[in-house]
């Protein structure tokens, strides 16, 4: 055991560390190598390096420790300790299998909290849509309201209008005189200038209708693009913050964060350009 | 040297090496063993539980002699996780002094 060439330790070591990942268990192969190698040049014999190293069991022990691996796993070699471990114990079927377990676990728990999540925002997302809409119909009901009581002033007024033509039609065959024609033609301007009216108030409505869309439109999409330039920039450091912390500064809670706030703006640029869009399918809807 | 003493500092002082200069693994074999007379092969696992921690990044650099070298550079979490440890050495050490001190009067 103590007097080992470099062949045989390495291939020792390699045979204990064999629960590794391959890449790693070469990184950590070729240190050692290099070790010994360096320890040989500098004058001592390929023997008298590997002493210095100590037990291997030990070693190795401490190496596995390093992965958090179970020691007393990988002591026998991989095949024959997973054989008798599963042997003996099915719920112990090695550290490897646990291992394999665990990430599995975690990538289902994962997955399912990413479902529930985008579920969840789905769900806030028409929420918050259905109320949006809602208000808009509360703030259009009195115009809504003013237009159709209009309507029916109107549609009042052309009743009564054919009911006195009626009236002046039957008159008119009683008295044949010129009567009758003066006060048709007096009823004829007065209806013109109703009409004219009735157009006026009816142009300005659709005017100021026009406006309120307007106005909101354009603050809609100012909205939007000032949350979108937020947005770039929270990107943009964003980015920054992920190249420093895979440099390994601690920086994980201000990322998260910052992936939050770009999130957050992208989607508030997102609501407003939907409202845009509902606000100009209102309008057409209100004009039609 | 009591081998559970030496432990318990080796990270400190491994720590404190890289952070003066980038090393390989031989050479800071070497500066560790100047300070605690330590098993050689210990000093490997430990440096790959530092970097897979992320208080070391690695890199090759060719060398006039045989293979790149891997040489080991302390990450800023690293000079954090220094600090920290530099902390409580010292408040540790400075009990047990303090505490023999008292036995000894």
């Amino acid at each position: 055991m103590d007097k080992m060439d470099k062949k045989t330790f390495l291939a020792e070591l390699e045979k204990n560390l064999a629960v590794l990942q391959e890449d790693e268990l070469r990184d950590m192969i070729n240190e050692y190598e290099q070790h010994i190698d360096m320890k040989i040049q500098s004058g001592l014999s390929e023997e008298e390096a590997i002493a210095d190293f100590g037990n291997l069991e030990e070693l190795t022990a401490e190496i596995l420790e390093a992965y958090h691996v179970r020691t007393d796993y990988a002591s026998g070699g991989r095949t024959a300790q997973t054989e008798t471990a599963g042997a003996k114990d099915p719920t112990a079927g090695g550290a490897a299998a646990q291992l394999r377990e665990g990430s599995r676990r975690l990538r289902e728990g994962c997955a399912r909290v990413g479902r529930a999540f985008w579920k969840g925002v789905a769900a806030a997302a028409l929420g918050i849509r259905s109320f949006l809409v809602w208000m808009l119909r509360q703030l259009c009901r009195p115009f809504l309201w003013a237009r159709r009581v209009w309507e029916q002033s109107r549609r009042q007024q052309g009743q009564e209008n054919g009911a006195d033509k009626e009236e002046k039609a039957a008159s008119g065959l009683q008295r044949t005189d010129g009567d009758g024609c003066r006060t048709g033609g007096l009823t004829g301007i007065g209806r013109k200038l109703y009409r004219g009216l009735g157009a006026c108030v009816r142009w300005c409505l659709g005017a100021a209708v026009w406006c309120i869309r307007a106005a909101w439109n354009l603050c809609c999409a100012g909205c939007s693009l000032l949350a979108v330039l937020c947005g770039l920039v929270c990107l943009f450091i964003l980015g920054m913050l992920v190249v420093l912390l895979i440099d390994g500064y601690p920086l994980t809670g201000i990322t998260l964060g910052c992936l939050g706030m770009t999130l957050c703006t992208f989607s508030m640029a997102g609501l407003w350009m939907t409202l845009l869009l509902r606000g100009k399918k209102k309008g057409s809807g209100q004009n039609a | 040297m009591n081998a559970q003493f030496k432990k318990g500092v080796l990270e400190l002082i491994v720590l404190e090496s890289v952070r003066q200069r980038d090393m390989y693994g031989y050479e800071l074999v070497e500066e560790v063993s100047k300070v605690v007379d330590v098993n050689e092969g210990t000093i490997y696992p430990l440096l790959k539980r530092l970097t897979n921690e992320r208080y070391f990044e690695t890199y090759l650099r060719e060398s006039t002699e045989g293979p790149p070298r891997k040489y080991y550079h302390l990450t800023a979490a690293g000079v954090l996780y220094r600090d920290k440890l530099e902390e409580e050495w010292t408040e540790f050490a400075g009990r047990v002094s303090r505490f023999l001190r008292e036995c000894k009067e």
